[in-house]
């Protein structure tokens, strides 16, 4: 039983990260039903920009925690940002209206040249890179149930970011815009919205909130390469989808259960933890063949 | 200008040619000259040998890719279990028969199993898998050509994450870059040669059927479903075959890099097939040519900026020529010819070359 409590924990802490990743991708299919492949790339940047900044400070700055984490935040944020933001006005605004195959080929693309932009540019970024924790290491204990503080701490921020989000969407007139975007992009440029703005601001939502996840998973694993955007990208995308793509609550459900499903999996079935990474695939495809519109999804477009 | 006449026709016109030159000295001169050629260039034979893998992998992707409409960007799957197979196969024939085994016998008989397995998988998932559409079954394969790397990492018996090597090419047998080049030759020729027949005929139809809207073919009484599957087998077979090929050439088999490759070469098929125009039979031929010779130039003169450099020319074809080089090619020749319609050379009008218009 404190074994079951114990992954219990492990996986929201694992679900709460891909649920930061997954609101971006259903943020932006929500919009325009592109499914943005550079995104798992986004949350790589954003870890490195956060990572750059780490190293750049003087030693009695980087080693206090309470003046290193908000600097690396912002700056994972803002390069986490500005790359999508770049990458939505050159990449996929010239596209939007060409067939869906294009963007996602484009999508792909980009995802490369930021992959190997990091890989050429950063100091060494061929290597793994080594991540400040920052937060202080060890564990505090609920029963027998043991929790490092880093993960209480992943969870806090996750859970703070996605209350931030759902009063953004809900409370601010840019969200009451991004909403009618996503349910009728022509109505709404009839209503005098800014649908281009609204697209920008999406990226830029979904940026800040991958950068949050980017900079947690350094964190927890205390380590970051140029090629780990791949992975989470697609786990995160399985989130989305078991949520109900284009559904918000669902991307953070989905997220969720995604950790829980993979820390059980690999805990409980045999051979379970060689096969560690792919049981979200098989969640992904057992979800997509019997409910393919998710747990809390609507019936969505479906033709490419 | 009567009707019988017909007008000086351009060189580049290949219809218009006398019938035996189209199919007698054409073929015979193609043919003389592939097998020629890995002895013409005899340090150039790998490159020529994975030119032809390439298009083995544009052509199957374009079965359903492009002729059906479901991009699918699992296809690398059937690669890898068709080179595990038949690795599997070999090495256990090698072990029991001990030296006086038949390396060639094993190979044949290993890759026929490989393929084997790969329509039987093809047909299962492809059941289930082809249920979805659009973006869901680009995903859903996406996660398969992963998890195929993933699972055969974790299988110990075939070497787990640090993978499996493949039994030795004799070295009493000649070269063995040679005997692939070969291999993948005949493999792409029966490739296209299938493929063509397929097209060609009411098979083709029904893919086409279902790309352009798959409700109305379904309403006509077409066995979607069907079609669907047996498609994908066809693309599985051919790929099984090429895994177990490449399997052996390469003489080790790593499940990321070498068997599911889904981030390079799962990928590279694809744009391969978008370069040279989906939906064709030359296209994706045309497009592993210049893709598989612009990454071997990125590769060699560009060495660290190589990915950038080809990420940057697809993006130029995609944006500019959304219809890949034969696309761009047949709407230029079209235009042509519809201002050859519009301004006839002799200022009569365009009888003799409604035709033209036609094609």
């Amino acid at each position: 039983m404190e074994q079951f409590a114990q992954q219990f924990v492990n996986g929201v802490v694992l679900g709460a990260m891909y649920g930061l990743i997954a609101l971006g991708y259903t943020m932006v299919y929500g919009i325009i039903q592109l499914w943005n492949f550079a995104h798992g790339e986004i949350f790589m940047v954003g870890a490195f920009g956060g990572l750059a900044v780490w190293t750049a400070l003087p030693e009695s700055l980087a080693e206090n925690a309470f003046l290193a984490l908000p600097l690396i935040f912002t700056a994972a944020v803002f390069t986490a940002t500005f790359t999508a933001v770049l990458v939505e006005r050159v990449a996929y605004r010239p596209l939007r209206s060409s067939p869906r195959i294009t963007a996602l080929i484009t999508a792909i693309g980009v995802s490369i040249v930021l992959q190997e932009s990091v890989r050429l540019f950063y100091p060494d970024g061929k290597r793994p890179q080594s991540f400040p924790g920052l937060v202080a290491e060890g564990n505090f204990s609920i029963g027998d149930v043991r929790i490092p503080w880093v993960s209480l701490f992943i969870v806090i921020v996750a859970f703070f970011a996605m209350l931030l989000l759902q009063a953004f969407v809900h409370a601010t007139k840019t969200g009451k815009a991004m909403r009618a975007v996503s349910q009728d992009p022509d109505t709404a440029r009839l209503m005098g919205i800014d649908v281009n703005r609204i697209i920008m601001v999406t990226f830029a939502v979904g940026a800040i909130l991958a950068a949050l996840a980017g900079v947690l998973q350094g964190m927890k694993f205390r380590q970051i390469d140029f090629h780990m955007g791949f992975l989470a990208g697609l786990k995160a995308f399985t989130a989305a989808v078991l949520g109900g793509i284009g559904n918000i609550t669902g991307a953070v459900l989905g997220g969720l259960l995604l950790g829980i499903t993979e820390v059980m999996a690999t805990q409980y079935i045999p051979q379970g933890s060689a096969w560690k990474d792919v049981w979200a695939f098989i969640v992904l495809i057992v979800v997509l063949v019997f409910r393919p519109t998710g747990l809390l999804g609507e019936d969505v477009s479906v033709r490419a | 200008m009567g009707l019988g006449e017909t007008a000086e026709k351009p060189i580049w016109h290949v219809h218009s040619w006398p019938r035996w030159i189209r199919y007698f000295l054409l073929p015979l001169l193609g043919v003389v000259l592939l097998v020629a050629l890995p002895h013409l260039f005899p340090d150039r034979v790998t490159f020529l040998a994975d030119l032809w893998a390439m298009i083995i992998f544009a052509l199957t992707w374009d079965v359903v890719g492009g002729q059906m409409g479901y991009n699918s960007f699992g296809n690398i799957f059937f690669f890898g279990v068709g080179m595990y197979v038949c690795a599997i196969v070999q090495k256990e024939m090698l072990e029991t028969a001990g030296e006086s085994a038949d390396y060639f016998l094993a190979l044949g008989l290993g890759a026929g199993l490989g393929a084997l397995v790969c329509i039987v998988l093809a047909a299962l998932l492809g059941s289930v898998i082809l249920g979805m559409r659009g973006h869901y079954f680009a995903v859903c394969t996406l996660g398969l050509g992963v998890a195929g790397a993933e699972i055969a990492a974790g299988i110990d018996y075939i070497g787990a994450g640090s993978g499996m090597s493949v039994p030795l090419y004799p070295i009493d047998a000649g070269n063995q870059e040679r005997f692939f080049y070969y291999c993948f030759l005949v493999l792409a020729l029966g490739a296209l040669f299938f493929f063509r027949r397929l097209y060609a005929g009411r098979f083709g139809l029904v893919l086409n059927a279902i790309r352009d809207d798959e409700e109305k073919a379904e309403s006509m009484g077409l066995r979607t479903t069907l079609h669907k599957t047996l498609a994908w087998m066809s693309a599985a077979c051919f790929l099984g075959l090429l895994g177990a090929g490449i399997g052996n050439q390469s003489g080790y088999i790593d499940p990321r890099d070498v068997a599911f490759p889904a981030s390079t070469f799962g990928i590279y098929m694809i744009l391969a097939v978008l370069m040279g125009g989906r939906g064709t039979l030359w296209g994706p031929v045309l497009g592993s040519f210049v893709f598989h010779v612009a990454k071997e130039f990125f590769w060699t003169e560009f060495l660290g900026w190589n990915r950038v450099a080809l990420g940057l020319l697809i993006l130029f074809v995609v944006v500019f020529a959304p219809g890949g080089i034969l696309g761009w090619v047949q709407d230029r020749r079209r235009r042509l010819d519809e201002e050859e319609v519009e301004h006839p050379p002799d200022g009569e009008g365009g009888v003799s070359f409604a035709q033209g218009g036609a094609q």
